[in-house]
C-alpha cells in the first residue's frame, strides 16, 4: 500500500474536485482513503473511532481543497488533517470514555487476525496496543512518520519536552513488553493521557 | 532476546507499517457524503432538542415564579379560617433541575468550539467559521437564558 505522504495528486484532478465533480471528488477518496484510514488505524485503533475519524478528515480535506497550495505532496496535507482529526479526539472527555470501554476487544481481534507477518512484528504490534493512545501516536508520528519533535510538539499544543519524554516513555514501555511476549493479557492502555 | 535500542525500534516499527495488511474504508465516497448528511441531520435533530428543552425551561421556571407570586398575592377571605386550612400545607412550587439543560448546552457548545478551531486553523474568515459562531452565539444565548431563569427561580 503506497504510504499517505508519498502521495501525488495530478493538478488536474485536483482541479476538478475543488470544482466540485463528483467523479473527480469520487477518484480522490479512492485515492487518499485506503492510506488515510491506515494512519488513523495506527493511532487509534478502534475501527468505529477510525470510520468516524475517517469520515472527519475526508470531508475536511474536500471542505479545504481550495486551502491547499501545493507545495508539499497532497498526502502529506492531508495526513496533517488526519492526525489532527485523530488528537482532537484524544482530548475529548466522550471519546475517551468510549474507547476505554471498548479498546480491549479491538485490540484483542486486531492481534487475531494478525495475518502473515513474522511472530517479532506480532508482539511489536501488540505492545504498540498497550500504549496510551497519546504515546502511541508520539512513538508513531516520530518513528514512522518521520515528525520531528517540534512538530508533534505544536500539533499536541505542548512543548518539545512532552513528545520526547513521551517517546522515551513509549520505547521504555515497549522494550519491556517485547522482553515478556505473553501477549495473552487484556491491552487495556495505561498511564495517563497528557502527563508530561 | 535481543534488547533494541531506539533506531532498532524505529526500524521495527517502520517494518510493522510496511507489512501491514491494507483495509479498505467501510464505505465509497457516495457512502461518505451519505454518513455525513445523517450526521448532520442529527445534529440538527440535537440543537433542536437542545433548544426546545431551554425554552420549556425558562417557560416553565419563569411561569413557576409568577406562580407563586400569585399565590402570595390572594389574600385570605373574610372568615376563611377553613378555607386557609384546605390549601396546601407545602409551598407547591417544585423547582425544576437545570443540571441536564446546562450540561447539554455546555457540552454542545464545546462541540462547536472544536469545531471551530478546526475551521478556523483551515479557512479563518470562511463561511464555516461564520456559521458556526451564529450556531455558537445562539447557544450561548440559551445558556444565559436558563442561567437567567435559575437565578430568578432562585430569588423567589
Amino acid at each position: 500500500m503506497q504510504r499517505l505522504a508519498e502521495i501525488e495528486v495530478p493538478a488536474d484532478e485536483l482541479a476538478a474536485a475543488r470544482a466540485g465533480d463528483p467523479a473527480a471528488r469520487g477518484a480522490l477518496f479512492t485515492r487518499v482513503a485506503p492510506a488515510t484510514l491506515a494512519i488513523i488505524r495506527r493511532l487509534v485503533r478502534h475501527s468505529a473511532l477510525a470510520d468516524d475519524l475517517l469520515q472527519d478528515s475526508l470531508i475536511a480535506m474536500f471542505e479545504h481543497l481550495g486551502d491547499f497550495r501545493g507545495e508539499a505532496p497532497f498526502g502529506v496535507w492531508v495526513r496533517r488533517i488526519a492526525v489532527s482529526r485523530c488528537l482532537m479526539a484524544f482530548r475529548s472527555p466522550w471519546h475517551r470514555a468510549r474507547v476505554a470501554l471498548e479498546t480491549w476487544t479491538e485490540d484483542t481481534r486486531a492481534a487475531a487476525e494478525s495475518d502473515s507477518r513474522t511472530s517479532d512484528l506480532i508482539d511489536l504490534d501488540r505492545a504498540l496496543a498497550k500504549l496510551s493512545p497519546v504515546t502511541r501516536a508520539v512513538v508513531w508520528l516520530y518513528d514512522v512518520e518521520g515528525w520531528s519533535h517540534d512538530e508533534i510538539a505544536q500539533a499536541f499544543e505542548r512543548t518539545t519536552s512532552f513528545s520526547k519524554s513521551q517517546l522515551a516513555r513509549g520505547h521504555a514501555r515497549l522494550r519491556t513488553e517485547l522482553r515478556s511476549p505473553v501477549t495473552a493479557t487484556l491491552g487495556i492502555p495505561l498511564g495517563s493521557e497528557f502527563d508530561g | 532476546m535481543v534488547e533494541l535500542n531506539d533506531s532498532d525500534l524505529a526500524l521495527q516499527l517502520k517494518r510493522l507499517d510496511a507489512g501491514g495488511a491494507e483495509r479498505a474504508p467501510a464505505y465509497d465516497y457516495e457512502g461518505l457524503l451519505r454518513r455525513q448528511e445523517a450526521r448532520e441531520a442529527r445534529a440538527r435533530r440535537r440543537s433542536v432538542r437542545v433548544r426546545g428543552a431551554a425554552l420549556a425551561l425558562v417557560v416553565a421556571l419563569v411561569g413557576a415564579s409568577f406562580w407563586r407570586l400569585d399565590d402570595r398575592a390572594v389574600a385570605p377571605p373574610a372568615g376563611g379560617e377553613t378555607t386557609v386550612q384546605q390549601g396546601p400545607s407545602e409551598p407547591r412550587i417544585v423547582r425544576a433541575d437545570t443540571y441536564l439543560a446546562v450540561a447539554a448546552l455546555e457540552d454542545h457548545i464545546a462541540s462547536i468550539d472544536d469545531a471551530l478551531n478546526v475551521a478556523r486553523a483551515y479557512s479563518p474568515r470562511g463561511e464555516e467559521v461564520a456559521r458556526l459562531e451564529r450556531t455558537r452565539a445562539e447557544l450561548l444565548d440559551s445558556y444565559a437564558q436558563v442561567r437567567y431563569a435559575e437565578l430568578v427561580s432562585a430569588n423567589f
